[in-house]
């Protein structure tokens, strides 16, 4: 059940997270609220359910409503409070409705979601959203059990609540783009997230300036952000913003944004910037006693916030008529290709994407702008109307860079699996690892002696994906060696691993099955113990039952417990580790694989710890569809008589 | 497990029509609302008062169906909201629903 999320910095001792994954139905909303609520019931923070619930249920709905992929919802008791996360893999989205510019598709969505973030947003300290490559996470805190802004006055009437010193002044910005103004919103609290996670470790003379400078430019920031949310949530595609600042707010506002700017994130879009210098314009416009002007540029360009999200993503994004004509290009993409996609390369998406409507990551060419071709990453789908007429060819291409990266992910895979297969006297072995696609993640096993006769077979999951994951995950495969060095009992070999995965300090957490294999006399007698992970299965005659008690996850809490399970192994009998990879793989409707397909197939295969390994993983990837987890599977059988 | 949303038309009486909500409102349940509110609306009302005690849930999805009443042309009267459904109202204003605390 490790959960698949971001890492960011936190202090791991005094938080506790929990994650799960959802399909993408409605129903997933109301589960997803209970999940939540029962958390914080049992953290002892009710006083936060009703906004909590609220804001999830906002955020999955979305999740369902636009990607109908599955969504992991993760919730967090930090040290200042309560933090939910919502993550969905976005780019891979099958669009249930894309906008494409200005029709009255974007409106409804624009209006739906606008009222959901608008709720979000007034009962959340912060939120932001999070592009990455191959997801997008949607995250909001709530500092106390109060609500941050109950009816914040100034969404009416712009208002302030607070003086703002002497030298305060009205502004009246008309005819503001919403989704610019949204855009702008985010890509601030984006970054005020990183300063305060920074912050949490420690403020430096630095640091504690900007933060200064975040509480000081608050309320104006607010005040812009309800007013944008209002707007959307009434359908609105501009609005008007009647506010009263100061001098004061205002040049720390922009102190502020050029600090920001100046901390190397990637920077706001052209649009944002555009959004900016044009407000700082016309204040000074304003400043001088000149009237106010509206804010320039045609309607139609303001509207599609989805465009906007994929204008965010770190890969590139085009969108094209049937008939080939592009209808938008992301940034990334003009940038790799040196402006607009070549007709040949639109072309080459649209033949592909021809028979099945849709392709997942498949290779292609990509010219770029130097005249080279390099291979990139493609995935593609087709947007039909109510009368299944093809209206937009939504293409999303993977960054060449990603390729380079796939030698450093094959070659630290090498290190979650033992260099060669097990082999332990006597019983009969057989281990696999199954990574996912294109990606490094977080399974690792190992089968070693820790004396004569007396054998560890340890299997684990690292909550998250990619490099980072991956390295804690080896470092978590070593430290089983060198702990059952001092302690063979997996209670307290398990006790010693936490205390070397918390002494790391990573961010990540790790759910592990440990078994222990003794011969005495001819006997051979297993003991588990299960941190966190799925039950081991004992197949005995054909029918796996699971083995062990509940344990503490690892690498996240000092005070942990665990327990040994202890049986004798038949002649036959066979032992079953394996990770939620195998477990939680879907079918095309969002399905899990589950238990009772992984029974079946046990029950059904060849009677070797080899045969019993290839059954699972054959059912699991016949059965499988879509975006993949890591599986590993390790497999110790005492042989027949 | 209890029914996730269950909504009983008290009185039905020309313009006006009285609807007690019980449960969850939102994107699971949104089409059970509309589906009763379409059938009093097709029956003549305009007026139409909901009785939202036994409401534990409304989100914006949830709210969904309370629109489409009336962009049908109902005006929505809301009564005896629980404080974890007023949290929605406070926040965002529908014209045509009034809300009675």
């Amino acid at each position: 059940m490790a959960g698949r999320f971001p890492s960011g910095p936190r202090s791991k001792l005094s938080q506790l997270r929990q994650s799960q994954t959802y399909a993408a139905r409605p129903l997933s909303t109301r589960e997803a609220r209970r999940f939540v609520a029962d958390f914080l019931t049992e953290q002892q923070l009710s006083a936060y359910i009703p906004r909590a619930t609220l804001s999830v249920s906002e955020l999955a709905a979305n999740a369902v409503l636009h990607t109908a992929r599955p969504f992991t919802v993760s919730v967090q008791n930090g040290a200042t409070g309560v933090r939910i996360e919502v993550v969905d893999s976005a780019p891979h989205l099958k669009p249930v409705r894309v906008p494409t510019h200005g029709t009255a598709a974007d409106l409804t969505w624009l209006s739906e979601t606008g009222r959901g973030l608008l709720i979000v947003s007034s009962l959340a300290n912060r939120w932001g959203v999070v592009m990455a490559q191959n997801v997008k996470t949607v995250w909001c805190e709530f500092d106390s059990a109060e609500p941050a802004t109950p009816s914040e006055p100034t969404v009416e009437d712009g208002r302030p609540t607070e003086p703002r010193g002497d030298n305060v002044y009205r502004l009246h910005l008309i005819g503001l783009p919403v989704r610019a103004a949204i855009a702008s919103g985010l890509d601030v609290d984006e970054a005020i997230r990183d300063v305060q996670a920074e912050g949490a470790h420690g403020a430096s003379p630095q640091l504690a300036e900007l933060l200064d400078l975040v509480d000081r430019t608050a309320s104006l920031r607010l005040a812009g952000r309800h007013a944008a949310f209002h707007a959307s949530s009434l359908d609105e595609v501009q609005f008007d913003l009647d506010i009263e600042t100061s001098e004061e707010e205002m040049a720390a506002t922009a102190k502020l944004n050029r600090a920001l700017r100046a901390r190397g994130r990637a920077g706001p879009s052209d649009e944002v910037v555009r959004f900016r210098e044009w407000i700082a314009e016309e204040t000074r416009r304003q400043r001088e006693g000149k009237p106010p002007e509206p804010y320039p540029g045609d309607r139609a360009t303001v509207s599609s916030p989805l465009e906007w999200l994929w204008d965010q993503a770190q890969a590139g994004y085009a969108a094209f008529s049937p008939d080939g004509a592009l209808l938008h290009a992301n940034d990334l993409l003009r940038e790799w290709m040196g402006g607009d996609p070549s007709q040949d390369f639109v072309d080459d998406v649209l033949q592909r994407v021809a028979p099945e409507g849709e392709v997942a990551d498949v290779k292609i060419p990509l010219p770029r702008h130097d005249g080279t071709t390099t291979t990139a990453l493609l995935s593609a789908i087709v947007e039909r109307d109510d009368a299944g007429a093809i209206v937009a060819v939504h293409a999303v291409v993977r960054p060449p860079a990603a390729q380079d990266t796939d030698q450093l992910i094959r070659a630290l895979q090498q290190t979650l699996i033992p260099p060669a297969p097990p082999v332990v006297p006597g019983l009969d072995v057989a281990a696999l690892y199954h990574p996912a696609q294109g990606d490094v993640g977080g399974d690792f096993y190992d089968v070693f002696e820790v004396a004569e006769g007396d054998w560890c077979a340890v299997l684990g999951d690292v909550s998250g994906k990619g490099i980072e994951a991956a390295i804690v995950t080896s470092t978590a495969r070593h430290a089983v060696r060198s702990c059952a060095l001092r302690e063979r009992v997996p209670s307290g070999l398990m006790r010693r691993l936490n205390e070397a995965l918390l002494e790391k300090g990573s961010s990540r957490f790790c759910t592990v099955a440990l078994l222990r294999v003794q011969n005495t006399n001819g006997a051979w007698v297993a003991t588990l113990t299960s941190a966190g992970h799925p039950f081991p299965l004992l197949v005995r005659h054909g029918t796996a039952t699971r083995l062990g008690r509940a344990g503490s996850l690892l690498g996240m809490f000092a005070d942990v417990n665990f327990h040994d399970v202890s049986i004798r192994l038949a002649a036959g009998d066979a032992l079953v580790l394996y990770t939620d990879g195998v477990t939680e793989a879907r079918d095309g409707t969002g399905a899990f694989y589950g238990e009772e397909r992984m029974y079946e197939a046990i029950a059904s295969a060849g009677s070797s710890a080899r045969a019993i390994v290839d059954a699972v993983l054959a059912s699991v990837l016949a059965f499988q569809e879509g975006p993949a987890d890591d599986i590993a599977l390790v497999v110790i059988r005492r042989p027949s008589l | 497990m209890d029914s996730p949303l269950d909504v009983r038309v008290q009185t039905l009486n020309g313009r006006h029509a009285e609807l007690a909500l019980k449960g969850e409102l939102d994107a699971s349940t949104f089409d059970v609302l509309r589906e009763r509110l379409n059938e009093v609306i097709d029956k003549g009302a305009t007026d139409v008062v909901m009785d939202l005690a036994d409401l534990s849930f409304l989100d914006s999805s949830g709210l969904r169906g309370l629109i489409e009443g009336v962009q049908r042309g109902a005006q929505l009267t809301l009564r005896n909201l629980q404080p974890s459904v007023k949290l929605v109202f406070d926040i965002v204003e529908i014209p045509g629903i009034t809300v009675k605390s």
